[in-house]
């Protein structure tokens, strides 16, 4: 059975009637909306920006940015996940770029270890996740986007290439190039 | 060997469809034994993704920001609603007022259509229009019109034309006894014009016959209209002047029915004369029949002598009556003359 480009971005989330009706502005569809996007929004949002107040920030202009952008949503073949993404996409580079007319430091999020164990699990995954920063941003833009979808927001290629308006080969591509880097240049961390 | 056997891109198509399975929830050491060529170089990508994503989804967002976010937005949402929708991409008319407008243009069309309608009727039919109809307006335009665009020749033959419209209308209008003094009136204009377009130009003999007929009829009509009403008597008399006037401007000769009102005979016979009766013996020869007197022959039934052919004809039959010619004939026996 063929899944149209809806059911492979959202799978089990009839797509098309729960933005219809969000665009009505009912509530329920809105709610539902929202659940299904803040998580891989948010998460793509942590993957480009090294602070958890800039995603947050980043987040929250993402999704009012949907809402009221959302009346003149249409469906051109592409599901509206692209669509969110492409916005989600905008805001952060926004946000960088008003960072660096600012020039703020994104270098502030210091580590202060902390002694007891289960802590120590915590910040061990969350050093991780700093060096895959540090290493993520000195890779091209192009791979850094393809990085932050795939495994921040959790997009699969077909999704990652439609809310890049790129084609699956090149996705593909860029997705092998930018993890054979970060590979070696975590390694070497 | 491998290098020749594969295209590019396929390393990065390989990965990719390893990832997809690790993604799919498959463990990673699983994935690599599908992989037997391949194991040694996709593991260390493989782990590397694993480890990104797995930071990746450490990265959570606090239970209160997800809360307050989407409060936010679901508030947004109704403020969106409240708040008034774009206007639809239809062709449809997008205003309440579209259609009142349509009606509008609909309406100014079709009324302007009326218009041209009525006033092409107006203009065609005006030929015959005597004041108070609805197209004697147009008449009157048309007359301005005409006599704008002429010169010379034409414009007297159009002034002329207006002149004995404006006769008929006192005429027609007087049968039915609604003449105006403002009718009047035009026609005392049109022959003031007429004078002032016989002063500077030379007349032929049609136009000067013309402008006689005028003369005679608009004294004919306008003593008409004097009789049945005496309130016209002063624009009447003006029209008369107007008239005379510009049938001596125009060279047109005697007008005999014009002075019928008031006779300026200058005859040389004064009231002290009472003697100048006729004389039964002071017939007029038949053969010398008084010329002046023009329609008005003597009947012969008297007996005229050799004087009776003097003088008396000549400044009477310019302005008399007819019974005034049978008077002058009477005085021809003045034999000293």
């Amino acid at each position: 059975m063929t899944q149209s480009p809806v059911d492979e971005l959202v799978p089990e989330f009839d797509e098309f009637a729960i933005v219809e009706a969000a665009r009505r502005g009912q509530p329920d569809a809105l709610s539902r909306l929202y659940e299904h996007y803040f998580p891989k929004v948010y998460r793509y949002a942590a993957s480009r920006l090294a602070r958890t107040e800039d995603a947050e920030d980043v987040t929250e202009e993402i999704f009012l940015r949907i809402i009221h952008s959302i009346g003149g949503f249409s469906w051109r073949g592409l599901p509206f996940g692209a669509w969110v993404f492409r916005i989600a996409h905008n805001e952060v580079v926004s946000h960088v770029r008003r960072e660096k007319t600012r020039g703020a430091a994104t270098q502030l999020n210091e580590f202060i270890p902390d002694p007891t164990p289960d802590h120590t699990l915590v910040t061990e995954m969350e050093l991780t996740m700093q060096t895959v920063r540090k290493a993520t941003e000195r890779l091209p833009e192009a791979q850094r986007q393809v990085i932050a979808l795939r495994f921040g927001a959790g997009l699969s290629v077909a999704e990652t290439a439609q809310a890049l308006g790129k084609t699956e080969n090149n996705v593909k591509v860029l997705q092998h190039k930018a993890i054979a880097k970060l590979q070696t240049m975590v390694s070497r961390e | 060997m491998r290098l020749f056997d594969r295209k590019p891109g396929h390393d990065a198509a390989i990965y990719a469809e390893a990832q997809s399975l690790i993604d799919d929830g498959l463990d990673v050491d699983f994935v690599l034994d599908l992989y037997p060529e391949d194991a040694e170089w996709l593991e260390p990508l493989a782990r590397a993704s694993l480890a990104i994503e797995r930071a990746a989804a450490a990265e959570q967002p606090s239970y209160f920001f997800e809360a307050s976010l989407k409060q936010k937005f679901l508030a947004a949402a109704v403020e969106r609603k409240a708040a008034p929708l774009p206007a639809p991409t239809v062709l449809a008319p997008s205003t309440p007022f579209a259609g009142v407008r349509t009606a509008l243009a609909g309406s100014a069309v079709v009324g302007a259509a009326a218009a041209i309608g009525a006033i092409t009727l107006g203009i065609v039919t005006a030929g015959n229009a005597t004041p108070g109809d609805w197209n004697y307006a147009f008449k009157l335009a048309n007359d301005r019109i005409d006599y704008t665009l002429s010169r010379g020749d034409e414009r007297i033959n159009i002034q002329l034309g207006q002149t004995e419209a404006r006769v008929r209308e006192i005429q027609v209008l007087s049968s039915s006894g609604n003449v105006s003094g403002s009718d009047i009136q035009k026609l005392q204009r049109e022959a003031q014009q007429l004078a002032e377009l016989a002063k500077s130009n030379e007349l032929d003999d049609f136009q000067k016959g013309r402008l006689k007929v005028i003369g005679e009829k608009s004294a004919s009509v306008l003593t008409d209209v004097k009789q049945k009403n005496a309130a016209l008597d002063q624009p009447v008399e003006d029209a008369i002047t107007a008239v005379n006037v510009a049938v001596a401007a125009g060279g047109a000769g005697p007008i005999k029915p014009l002075d019928t009102p008031t006779p300026t005979a200058t005859a040389t016979p004064t009231a002290a004369e009472p003697t100048a009766t006729p004389d039964a013996t002071a017939t007029p020869d038949a053969t010398i029949t008084p010329t002046p007197a023009g329609t008005e022959t003597p009947t012969g039934t008297g007996t005229p002598t050799a004087t009776a052919t003097a003088t008396p004809t000549v400044v009477a039959s310019s302005t008399a009556p007819a019974t005034a010619a049978t008077s002058t004939a009477s005085e021809s026996p003045t034999p000293g003359r």
